[in-house]
């Protein structure tokens, strides 16, 4: 076949945020043999100057307009690719900002690679989003992927993070297997990679012959499986609480906004768009791992002790809610699906936030006991804790509550109030451990490092009485004088991170109709 | 100019938020000018909007200057906008509560100087948190909105009731007033339910602008029941019967937010908000009559129980209610104006009396009284010559700002009285004669024991408080002497500017004949004189006065008919046992029992999918791959079906 396409300077304007993104990360790891080692500190802020251009860049391919199809259909910058390339890249500044610290604290000296890799694993995402080709989007699956394997073992020297790294890349690796299986199917069925070109042919053969179905439906099923991987949905999430748990935390809080967005969006792409005249074929499927995602993400996250893990289950029933927005195959769905992302990708990241500086080594000292008593000790970080939790358990007054009203309204609206329903009870369930960390974080006293409150949680433990009573009892000043020295230092980066998540959180909350109504728009709603 | 009415919102809010974060770490000056100076600028923006409204020609054309409108909420076919609404009933409102709260806040410096760093800001923050919400409550241009700001003050008074937190009997009168605001609050809720219902919309401009009565067929239940319901949150407010136990227990918080929340400002909400919606209690004539009723009973009975009360405060709170009341009664005949004149020289004088009650207090290291005071007139002359300004103004002596205002009311009662023929307004009219009465009896009780005779306790360095406090004292001294000019019934400027804002338009005379009016002013200020001359006569010059006294009136009178007691053992008792019923069957059996075994069963259910992270890549990988084959082969079955 004879391949004759001219690329045009237009074309590469339309992949110029992937290009920023890409450019910084060389250039952040050339620099980054040329600084001496006390001066590489300092590379986080390039990194972040290359995030804000990559994200102007993606503002002015919006203003310029014109075709948003480029290389011959394989990118596209429509509006959805725009605003989520902007919540990628804000999540990718988010979890830059609060990296110096921490990474610092861990121990890990190639601060150089490391951001080089955040920025190449953040292009994966930007070109996974925009990509309208299948062969687009498993590419930029695997570029998303392969920085993130190396960064999810990047703490030297310890078990779990090589525990991460290495189970991530397996069974990302055998899910990657299902992915290319179903395109490859999908391709043999209709012929084309071309989304655009799969929805004309789909749409031109309906309704599906007896001779064409099985193999298109077959091979969509294993592309949603590829993909509900990435996203972590039940039944395909088991490795994410162990990867997240081993990973630079950072690293965890960009992957569970900016790989879920990559994904979802791809997966939209596919479903809604391309596959629109048959949603009827995928849409029990699609509510199915909804609901299961919703329920079991819940109900796995209400026992955990380790809040790390407690919240990579929570990313898994976010995965459920967010789910819903393609399975009721509409693009009021498509709008709070991205309306969620943003809301989601400001909230989680404050709350993996607030855990780094809590955490001591990675995937260790975040049990739920090294809250206790963080409201006494460190009011700010436990207020801000405190309004991303809420927000996650979706409480009004919270962006979080805005995004369920969107995702779930929606589905009532596409009559789908099955969705809605179990959605709602998933989230009842979600509230029982969001608010066991907040009152571990005011009502009970930390058990450790402190002689006073030991002592007297022994004496009183004895006589049954609960350790709450220990802060009324005259003590409090001891505790309070103790307690001061636990506190964890928070790097000048990650407080400007959670102040702005936590102003986000609350002013999008009150005032959402500005960025709703720009999701509407992205999705092509009036 | 009205422009910049949102800053009336704006700056008291900026302070609030600064103080109530920063407050701590800021040093005391940098507190109080912040706390002082929002309030400073937020008076301008209240002087600029008074005269930028000027006056306007003929009654009830509403002018409603909505400064901005922005929609908050569309459900269905019901909008709630956010909006500010400029009239000259807010902007008098807004006047009184920025300038009066400004020379409060000037007073508070001085007076709460002896607090730690800490509870100084969380003072000031707290008493900006008050303008702020009293602002919204007046400038709002829904009922909705009005309903926050209502609310919002009944925070404000809370907080700063129990400001002092460690003291138990603080604490205790915070919760009463709370639960009693509260009862207020529900009322309005009610009110608004079916305002909704009957208009579709909470806009002044929907329910009770434009209708003017129009839409309304008189004596309609639901508008008398809305006419009720408002009555409801008005007398938990302004602390009218059977709402008003919470008042005197008020007392409790500093003097400061006494003279502010519980005499000048707040307490007036229910003033201004059965002023703000007359249309309703026009075209509900039982309502009326029970407003007329409310406002004379609890004028009167606020009155007497004045009279025996020995802690200085519980006299002043007393007799706020009792003036609360006028005002009520001068509504309830269609006297709008003159109840917001006299809400107005009120909070002068009013303020003025309780910043003096402050003054003694002050000097006396905390001493509340009465019986431990005495001949303090050469020790206190500040104070004392407040006292007296406000006194004369409250028992409404001529020329002092309360004779103008409570004349207005009063010779608006006997005009309606007169038109319509009614024995019951002759009776409200008499009433309120007698309260006049009473009233110069038990201020200046409280006068001569304080101040005049001989010192019935000893405290050491009595002396007159710093400039903070007198300044202020000194501009509501001379407001208190000369503010009633402007509503003279030779010349009334006052009610020619509300004319705009108040549908049935009562001028001074009321259309009674210039000779029964000063008939009625010469009545009144007998009565008034009477009632100081008595005063003087029994407590003027005997130095014991406090004998024990077993006469069942006294008695009475000093327990303020033991409706406290009463209440609780006729409400709260009951409902504390109803209560502990349903805490045990309901709450403890029912619903605890409950969800407790949901959460069981989340519980259990949670352990069991937990065996499912084994930790093993392979297991991982087989869920993954068996999950794909469940799948497919579900598609597989389902077509070929």
């Amino acid at each position: 076949m004879a391949f004759t396409y001219t690329i045009t300077a237009g074309d590469w304007g339309h992949i110029a945020p992937q290009l920023t993104l890409l450019g910084v990360a060389l250039l952040v790891m050339v620099i980054d043999t040329m600084l001496p080692a006390r001066l590489r500190g300092g590379l986080v802020i390039i990194a972040l100057l290359g995030v804000l251009s990559a994200a102007a860049s993606a503002l002015l391919v919006a203003q310029l307009g014109g075709a948003p199809s480029a290389f011959f259909g394989m990118i596209t910058s429509d509006g959805l690719a725009i605003f989520s390339m902007l919540v990628i890249l804000g999540a990718t500044a988010l979890a830059l900002l609060i990296a110096p610290g921490y990474i610092e604290r861990q121990g890990i000296h190639q601060q150089g690679e490391y951001y080089a890799l955040v920025l190449l694993a953040a292009t994966g995402m930007l070109l996974m989003s925009t990509a309208s080709n299948l062969m687009m989007i498993f590419l930029g699956l695997e570029l998303l992927s392969l920085p993130l394997y190396v960064l999810c073992a990047f703490v030297p020297g310890q078990q779990i993070a090589q525990e991460s790294g290495m189970k991530y890349f397996l069974l990302s690796s055998f899910a990657s297997g299902f992915l290319l299986y179903g395109m490859a199917l999908v391709y043999g069925a209709t012929g084309a990679t071309g989304l655009t070109q799969i929805h004309a042919f789909v749409a031109s053969h309906m309704p599906l012959d007896s001779s064409l179905a099985p193999l298109l439906l077959v091979g969509v099923v294993l592309i949603v499986v590829g993909l509900a991987f990435k996203v972590s949905a039940i039944p395909f999430h088991a490795w994410t609480p162990d990867v997240y748990q081993g990973a630079p935390t950072p690293v965890t809080a960009l992957m569970s906004v900016g790989t879920k967005t990559a994904a979802l969006v791809a997966l939209a792409r596919i479903l809604v768009v391309a596959l629109g005249p048959i949603t009827s074929q995928w849409q029990p499927l699609l509510i199915a791992l909804a609901i299961l995602t919703m329920l079991g993400g819940n109900l796995l996250a209400a026992t955990q002790t380790n809040v790390k893990r407690m919240l990579a289950y929570s990313s898994i029933a976010h995965a459920g809610y967010l789910l819903i927005g393609i399975a009721v195959g509409t693009n009021l769905g498509l709008a709070a699906m991205i309306f969620y992302l943003a809301a989601y990708g400001i909230m989680n990241i404050g709350a993996f936030g607030v855990v780094q500086v809590i955490e001591r080594s990675v995937g260790f000292g975040t049990e739920l006991d090294r809250f206790r008593g963080l409201g006494a000790r460190q009011p700010w970080l436990a207020g801000a804790m405190t309004v991303f939790l809420l927000a996650l358990a979706g409480i009004p007054g919270t962006v979080g509550f805005v995004a369920k009203y969107a995702v779930f309204s929606a589905a009532v609206l596409a009559s789908h109030p099955e969705l809605t329903i179990v959605g709602v009870i998933a989230s009842m369930i979600s509230f029982y451990y969001y608010l066991r960390i907040i009152w571990a974080m005011y009502f009970e006293l930390n058990p450790e490092g402190d002689p006073a409150t030991q002592g007297a949680r022994a004496a009183l433990g004895a006589q049954g009485t609960p350790p709450l009573m220990v802060e009324s009892s005259g003590q409090s000043a001891v505790i309070a004088a103790k307690s001061v020295s636990m506190r964890q230092p928070i790097a000048l980066g990650a407080m400007l991170s959670l102040g702005l998540a936590v102003l986000a959180t609350i002013i999008l909350g009150i005032l959402p109709g500005p960025l709703f109504e720009l999701a509407r728009q992205a999705v092509g709603l009036p | 100019m009205l422009t910049l009415t949102p800053l009336l919102l704006v700056f008291p809010l900026a302070g609030f938020v600064i103080l109530g974060l920063f407050g701590r770490l800021l040093p005391r000056v940098v507190v109080s000018t912040i706390g002082c100076g929002v309030i400073f600028l937020a008076f301008l923006v209240a002087l600029g909007n008074f005269f930028a409204l000027g006056s306007a020609t003929s009654a009830g054309q509403m002018v409603s200057n909505e400064q901005i409108q922005w929609n908050w909420v569309t459900a269905g076919g019901l909008q709630i906008p956010f909006g500010l609404l400029v009239d000259h009933l807010s902007a008098i409102m807004m006047l009184v509560v920025t300038g009066v709260g400004l020379l409060i806040h000037v007073y508070s410096i001085g007076y709460m100087s002896e607090e730690r760093p800490v509870a100084f800001a969380r003072f000031f923050s707290f008493m900006n948190l008050f303008i702020f919400m009293m602002s919204l409550l007046v400038l709002a241009n829904t009922f909705l909105f009005l309903l926050v700001g209502w609310a919002g003050v009944g925070l404000a008074s809370f907080l700063l009731i129990g400001f002092w937190y460690t003291r138990p009997s603080a604490v205790a009168a915070a919760q009463k007033a709370f639960v009693i605001n509260v009862i207020g609050d529900f009322g309005l809720m009610l009110a608004i339910f079916l305002m909704v219902g009957k208009f579709n919309t909470l806009n002044y401009s929907g329910t009770i602008f434009p209708h003017n009565g129009a839409a309304f067929s008189a004596g309609e239940m639901t508008t008398t029941a809305i006419a009720l319901l408002l009555l409801v949150a008005a007398a938990a407010k302004s602390a009218q019967l059977p709402l008003h136990v919470w008042l005197p227990d008020a007392m409790e918080g500093p003097t400061p937010v006494s003279a502010l929340i519980h005499a000048a400002t707040m307490v007036t909400a229910g003033v201004y908000l059965v002023a703000r919606s007359h249309v309703i209690f026009e075209n509900a004539p039982i309502a009326t009559i029970v407003l007329a009723v409310m406002g004379g009973a609890s004028a009167f009975y606020a009155a007497t129980s004045a009279l025996f009360q020995y802690d200085i405060k519980r006299v002043l709170a007393y007799s706020t209610m009792s003036q609360l009341g006028y005002m009520f009664m001068g509504e309830s005949v269609g006297a709008d104006s003159a109840a917001i004149f006299h809400l107005m020289t009120h909070a002068f004088f009013k303020a003025l009396l309780f910043m003096a009650a402050g003054g003694v207090i002050h000097a006396l290291h905390g001493e509340q009284d009465m019986r431990k005071m005495g001949g303090l007139r050469s020790r206190l002359p500040i104070t004392y010559w407040s006292f007296i300004v406000g006194g004369l103004a409250l028992a409404g002596i001529i020329p002092f700002a309360g004779f103008w205002s409570k004349d207005a009311i009063l010779s608006a009662i006997l005009a309606q009285a007169q038109t319509q023929q009614s024995v019951g307004l002759y009776v409200l009219w008499l009433v309120g004669l007698v309260t006049a009465f009473l009233t110069g009896l038990y201020i200046f009780r409280l006068i001569f024991t304080v101040f005049h005779g001989e010192p019935r306790a000893r405290f050491d360095h009595v002396h007159e408080v710093g400039t903070p406090m007198t300044a202020p004292m000194v501009i509501l001294l001379v407001l208190a002497t000369v503010g009633g000019f402007i509503g003279t019934p030779f010349a009334d400027a006052f009610s020619a500017y509300l004319k705009p804002a108040t549908t049935v338009f009562q001028d001074h005379l009321g259309g009674q004949s210039f000779a029964t009016e000063i008939a009625a002013i010469l009545v009144a200020l007998a009565v008034g004189l009477a009632g100081i001359a008595l005063a003087w006569r029994r407590y003027g010059r005997q130095p014991a006065l406090f004998t024990t006294n077993t006469n069942p009136v006294y008695l009475l009178l000093a327990h303020a008919y033991y409706l406290d007691p009463l209440f609780n053992a006729a409400i709260a008792q009951p409902v504390l046992m109803l209560g502990r019923g349903l805490n045990t069957v309901i709450e403890r059996w029912t619903l605890d029992g409950g969800s407790l075994g949901v959460a069981h069963v989340v519980n259990w259910l949670s352990r069991s999918l937990r065996r499912t992270e084994t930790g093993y890549a392979r297991n991982y990988a087989l869920a993954i791959a068996f999950g794909a084959i469940v799948i497919v082969g579900a598609y597989i079955v389902a077509m070929s079906r």
